[in-house]
């Protein structure tokens, strides 16, 4: 919000065209181009273009070589651009012809958190519930990304619950602090509730699969049961990305680093807790 | 950048509402569904999650009727008293369903609780063969393990739905090659003892069923130091067969004392008089001392014998219809003595046939040879023969068969017949309505013209009925008067018409008419198989009928000869008619045929036999249960001067009349006649085979038995076996041995029970009926078993000198006690358990110490078992095989002499929150007589078989002996159960999840990651 106060009068005029915008966009995400390069992907007349070119003014610059880059205004007016795109990518197919992977990700139930997360509370504090619940009957719980057994199993619920709202924390900070976008937490928290149904469903297998003998160590567990938890794992991460757009109205890449981001950190934790913690009750 | 611009999918933002609506309710169901199914699949449950809609909600009931309800009192240790109560058939709820198809090898379920960690104080060993807590056993006929796995997995939630206790297997027995039996067991600390006492005898306790029950489970309210009570469900494939309930007590200084008389007086010991429960068929009451005794009053009377010198006294309360006792009371004075006469009578009552009078004038002599071989004469010397059903029969009315008149004789050449021929204007109808064959010629009195005389029977104008050989007048009228009215009735045309239904059961009823009319001429019934006695009596009793002589008084070494005998067998010489009426079928019709034919003694006896399915054997009992005919011979009673009572046993006989058979004679006898025990005790026995079979596969058991009320022998001790392979016609085989009283303080009484095949090899023969001419197969004509018992002979057994004149059990028996304690490590993860396991008693036994362990749930690190004796320490190596999931560990196989010990030692890690430890089961055994106490329903022990011999199946005379070792008294002592719930402990505990090995997380990360940033590049560069 600082760059726009700080925005005079001749961006606003240099932007309020939309060759200019794509003009700027083009400079911006080339960093540097020839006026060559300009041209063939404009194809406009050299006149009408050099008049464009002018009217940017000081938000371009040339360089010794005489190609064009942005200065730092340009920058400020393509991150300006830039976040306009963002409001409208959640309505984009980010997945091109497998767009069907958007109601794959549940698209519709996230919009339908979106759309007003005070209504939709309810109905995401009972699937919580029964969640944590089935974590207690199952004596296995998701630590983050992996099912792990756990015992006493009152304890499942617990880590659990813990394990939701730290994704959500580590979400909700990474969006903050690199994409500024503060809005909309309610409802992200509750997608997070929703991304671990997978987690869950995999828990209930793992409880049927090992019946009384929980491993005490993934490696105790089979090969095919692992390639079921990265599987079911990509599907979380899916439905996070999927709430992501859906929720902070980020574009798919912005999601998908954010996800990143998230992923590293849980995953971190996750080997943290399961190797190393001891406590003592 | 210009695909930014599309148009959005979705223009409101928001799914469109099916889809919406769709994936709410997915989600919606799949909240709620979750729960329950994580339920169903959690760790306790998740075995039986497919059949759980099958376990009952409620118990059921199962009936039968109430057979026998009982009480016995028994001396315990220092004056303490031990409480029994039985209850046969009658009505219990329980939770075992018999009838559902998870049961169907179940043969028996037997529910126990006991709490007998404290049977030192009162008993020599525990009084049940149980574990303390809550133990359910399984005997089924089945040895698959998939299926007694599925009966105990179902078993275990049975329980916990309906008592909250979580059951594990602690014992698995092969029964037989096809049987087994599981054993489970609970911790009962949970559970509240009464009350499931109360719910087992709970119709039992109630107003008009007696106060049985009442008292006991007042004794329970009184604390009792040792206790056990359950049921047992036996079923067989068409039902529940058996139920029975028990209850035992033991409850300390109950026995009054006065200087060195007691006083057993059942009224001030229960508070109040017994009252039977008058829909019981038998009720009785029974004290019983394990130590000899000088019983100087008895009050009322017992209804067994020998009371006295047995130390065990009886009375029948209610029997059948018959109330003896309505309000019963009982007092028993008595001190505990080593003193005994050295004078005493003993009485051998041999019985014998003589067959060589059986086939010329068909009488058969039962002799009896009575001796008093003591140093006292015998008074009131009573014989009781318990009467089978088919002696019986023969007794009150002999067997009615009808045969031909000595006077007339046979000609089988003979045939006419006599057919209905109407003659209606041009038709002839012919109905055949009797053949006569076999009819009898040469008779003097009775010209045969006579009876044949008519040749045509005119009936109406338009019927005649023409006889080729003519027919009686008694026939003649007969038919005459049956048809005749129909004829005038209904006219000819409508007996055209309706001959069939109408004339032939007239015709029928003619010519059984005319049979009777025959009959009475030409045969006369013969009554067979007559009884006369000069010296037995016909007794019927309400307990049975006996054949009975009573000898007032017999010296010292006389001999008397007393006899039945039964008269009117039918021999070969003799030559009977017999006589049949039957039905032939002609063209369109049936017709009578009257035959007879001329029969010999022994087909007549064998269709006799046949036909009524019997055996011919009237002096055995046929028991389905073993297949053989039993003849036990008969029962003795006498007394000496003082009054004492001393019972016998005449030799049984199996002999069979109709068929060959090996019938075998013996005498058991001893010169001893007082002993104490420990002491060897010689005999000689004495079998002879009078038949005219050879006897084969022979086995022999010296048995100690007591005489009941019914004076059938009860508590039989199998002290001894022989197996002979062979005894052939007329051999005389003599054994002697020698056995060391082990048994039966007081009236020491030896019997050899003697298993022997007859008609060996020899298939069912099939019998023609004479009346019939129908062939049958008579099965008792082939291979049968028979049992028959020697004489009986006695001494008369006192205590050890060591246990004279002491209230205890006078055996000097091992006992063996169990000190136990467990121990949790700081942290939780080890258990260490040791088990001192000490043989207090008096006398070595051998031990068998093994446990069943679930090393599924835990793991057994370390097992060690130490021997002690004398200080010295001898090291034992557990040993450990698989048995149904679980493992077996045998820790010793050695003999504990008093005073030595075994240490066991089990170190446990990898601990659930909760689990069991279960008992180690101390399998023993003792060379002398560990009293019954209990529950009588469960399975008799295994004994030990006697060693197999190669040269059984060679048959030589004289014939082989194999004889075995003196039989061992068995029994089983069991460590307590621990009950271990970490959970519950107020001590730390660790958290533990599944450890996440680096590789995992790095590939799991990575794939992830490529995900992620394949989506992105390509969304990226898409287009």
């Amino acid at each position: 919000m600082e760059s726009k106060k700080r925005s005079t009068p001749e961006i606003w005029k240099a932007l309020s065209n939309k060759i200019r915008r794509d003009l700027l966009c083009f400079i911006g995400e080339k960093q540097i181009v020839s006026f060559t390069e300009i041209q063939e992907q404009f194809q406009m007349k050299v006149g009408t273009l050099y008049h464009h070119i002018d009217t940017l003014g000081e938000l371009i610059s040339q360089n010794h070589t005489k190609k064009y880059l942005l200065t730092e205004k340009g920058r400020r007016a393509f991150s300006l651009i830039e976040d306009e795109l963002d409001v409208s990518a959640p309505s984009l197919q980010a997945y091109g012809r497998f767009s069907f992977l958007h109601n794959f990700f549940l698209r519709p139930v996230f919009r339908f958190i979106n759309n007003d997360a005070v209504r939709s509370l309810g109905f995401s504090i009972m699937i919580f519930i029964g969640l944590t619940v089935a974590t207690y009957f199952l004596s296995v719980t998701p630590i983050f990304l992996f099912p792990s057994f756990i015992t006493p199993a009152y304890f499942a619920p617990v880590y659990f619950v813990i394990s939701t709202v730290i994704t959500y924390i580590i979400t909700e900070l990474v969006i903050v602090l690199i994409f500024r976008k503060t809005s909309n937490k309610l409802a992200l928290f509750q997608s997070i509730i929703i991304a671990q149904i997978p987690l869950i469903l995999l828990c209930i297998l793992e409880s049927f699969v090992f019946k009384s003998e929980y491993p005490t160590s993934f490696l105790q567990i089979d090969i095919w049961f692992i390639a079921i938890l990265i599987i079911v794992q990509l599907v979380f991460v899916g439905l996070l990305i999927e709430a992501i757009i859906v929720i902070k109205e980020l574009r798919v890449e912005k999601a998908g680093s954010a996800a990143l981001l998230t992923v590293f950190i849980v995953n971190s934790l996750a080997f943290l807790i399961m190797n190393m913690l001891e406590v003592l009750i | 950048m210009s695909d930014h611009n599309h148009p959005p999918l979705f223009e409101n933002r928001i799914a469109p509402p099916y889809l919406k609506s769709v994936m709410v309710l997915v989600l919606f169901l799949s909240s709620i569904v979750f729960t329950p199914l994580s339920v169903m699949s959690s760790s306790e449950n998740q075995n039986n999650m497919f059949s759980l809609t099958s376990y009952p909600s409620f118990q059921i009931s199962e009936s039968l009727p109430l057979y026998q309800e009982k009480m016995e009192m028994v001396v315990g240790k220092e004056e303490s008293l031990i409480t029994k109560l039985e209850i046969e058939g009658g009505i219990i709820e329980t939770p075992f369903d018999l009838s559902l198809p998870v049961f169907a090898s179940v043969s028996q379920i037997d529910f126990l609780i006991s709490n007998q960690s404290n049977f030192v104080n009162v008993w020599t060993n525990p009084l049940w063969q149980s574990p303390d807590g809550l133990v359910i056993r399984i005997k089924t006929r089945t040895i698959n393990q998939d299926i007694l796995e599925s009966i105990s997995t179902y078993v275990q939630t049975l329980i916990f739905q309906f008592y909250g206790v979580n059951l594990s297997v602690f014992n698995l027995k092969e029964v037989s090659p096809t049987e087994n039996q599981i054993s489970l067991i609970a911790s009962a600390t949970n559970i509240n003892a009464l009350s499931v006492f109360h719910e087992i005898f709970a119709p039992y306790e109630e107003d008009g069923n007696g106060n049985m029950v009442e008292i006991i489970s007042n004794m329970f309210q009184l604390q009792p130091i040792v206790y056990a009570f359950g049921y047992s469900i036996h079923k067989q494939r068409v039902g529940v067969s058996k139920i029975s309930r028990s209850a035992v007590i033991a409850l300390e200084d109950k026995i009054e004392l006065s200087g060195n008389l007691r006083t057993f007086n059942v009224s001030s010991i229960v508070g109040s008089k017994i009252i039977p429960n008058p829909s019981a068929f038998v009720s009785k009451f029974s004290f019983r001392l394990p130590f000899y005794a000088n019983i100087t009053k008895v009050n009322p009377d017992t209804d067994n014998v020998a009371s006295a010198m047995t130390g065990f006294f009886e009375w029948i309360l209610k029997y059948s219809n018959f109330t003896k006792h309505a309000v019963f009371d009982a007092e028993v004075i008595y001190s505990p003595s080593s003193s005994f006469s050295m004078d005493f009578p003993r009485v051998i009552v041999t019985n014998s046939y003589s067959d060589q009078l059986l086939e010329e004038d068909g009488i058969l002599n039962m002799t009896y040879s009575i001796q008093n071989v003591g140093s006292s004469p015998a008074y009131d010397t009573t014989i009781r023969f318990p009467i089978p059903a088919q002696l019986e029969t023969f007794i009150i009315a002999g067997t009615e068969i009808p045969v031909l008149r000595d006077d007339l004789q046979i000609d089988e050449l003979f045939s006419t017949f006599i057919e209905l021929e109407i003659d209606y204007f041009s038709e002839t109808i012919n109905i055949p309505i009797l053949d006569i064959t076999g009819w009898y010629s040469n008779t003097t009195s009775l010209s045969l013209a006579r009876w044949m005389d008519n040749t045509s029977i005119e009936l109406h104008e338009y019927v005649n009925i023409h006889c080729s050989n003519g027919v009686s007048s008694d026939l003649y009228l007969a038919v005459e008067s049956r048809i005749q009215p129909i004829l005038e009735t209904y006219g000819i045309l409508y007996i055209i018409a309706n001959y069939k239904t109408l004339i032939r059961d007239e015709l029928s009823q003619a010519v059984a008419e005319a049979y009777a009319i025959i009959l009475s001429e030409f045969y006369e019934n013969q009554t067979l198989f007559q009884y006369n006695s000069t010296d037995f009596a016909y007794v019927p009793t309400i307990y049975g009928s006996y054949l009975e002589c009573i000898i007032p008084s017999l010296d010292v070494n006389e001999t008397l000869e007393k006899s039945w005998r039964i008269t009117d067998i039918p021999t070969s010489d003799d030559k009977f008619g017999a006589f049949s009426i039957s039905t032939k079928q002609s063209v369109d019709n049936e017709y009578a045929v009257f035959k007879t034919t001329e029969s010999d003694y022994k087909q007549l006896m064998l269709a006799l036999f046949t036909e009524t399915n019997t055996a011919g054997r009237f002096l055995s009992v046929y028991e389905s249960e073993i297949d053989s005919f039993v003849s036990l011979g008969s029962r003795f009673l006498y007394s000496d001067i003082s009054g004492k009572d001393y019972y016998g046993l005449t030799n049984g006989l199996n002999f069979q009349i109709g068929d060959d058979e090996a019938v075998l004679q013996s005498t058991l006898y001893s010169e001893q006649s007082t002993y104490e025990v420990g002491d060897l005790v010689s005999f000689t026995l004495n079998i002879s085979n009078y038949g005219t079979l050879d006897a084969y596969d022979i086995h022999v058991d010296i048995v100690n038995i007591k005489l009941n009320y019914l004076w059938l022998p009860t508590d039989i001790i199998i002290v001894k076996s022989f197996d002979i392979d062979q005894i052939i016609i007329g051999e005389n085989l003599t054994q002697s041995f020698s056995v060391t009283a082990n048994s039966y303080i007081g009236l020491n009484t030896y019997v050899a029970l003697i298993s022997f095949i007859s008609d060996k090899d020899q298939a069912p023969v099939d019998v023609e009926n004479p009346w019939t001419g129908i062939s049958k197969q008579w099965i008792f004509g082939g291979e049968t078993t028979n049992i028959i018992s020697s004489t009986l002979t006695f001494g008369i057994l006192l205590p050890p000198v060591a246990l004279q004149n002491q209230t205890r059990p006078s055996f000097p028996l091992p006992e063996i006690t169990v000190d136990s304690s467990y121990q949790l490590s700081n942290d939780n993860t080890t258990l260490i358990v040791e088990y001192e396991i000490t043989n207090d008693g008096l006398s070595p036994t051998s031990v068998s110490v093994y446990q069943f362990v679930d090393l599924f749930l835990y793991t057994l690190d370390n097992a060690s078992c130490d021997l002690v004796h004398n200080s010295d320490i001898t090291i034992l190596t557990p040993i450990s095989s698989e048995q149904l999931a679980l493992t077996r560990i045998s820790f010793a196989n050695t003999t504990l002499n008093p005073g030595d010990k075994l240490i066991i030692t089990e170190v446990f890690s990898d601990l659930p929150e909760e689990f069991t430890i279960p008992p180690i089961i101390i399998s023993y055994s003792s060379d002398y007589e560990i009293l019954e106490t209990d529950f009588q329903s469960l399975d008799p022990q295994t004994q030990d078989q006697p060693p197999e011999n190669e040269i059984l199946n060679i048959k030589l005379a004289p014939a082989n002996i194999t004889e075995g070792t003196q039989n061992l008294f068995l029994w089983s002592s069991f460590t307590p159960l621990f009950t271990i719930n970490i959970q519950i402990s107020e001590e730390f505990e660790r958290i533990e999840l599944s450890s996440l090995p680096w590789l995992y997380l790095v590939i799991s990360t990575a794939v992830v990651s490529g995900a992620i940033v394949i989506i992105m590049l390509s969304s990226r560069f898409r287009g």
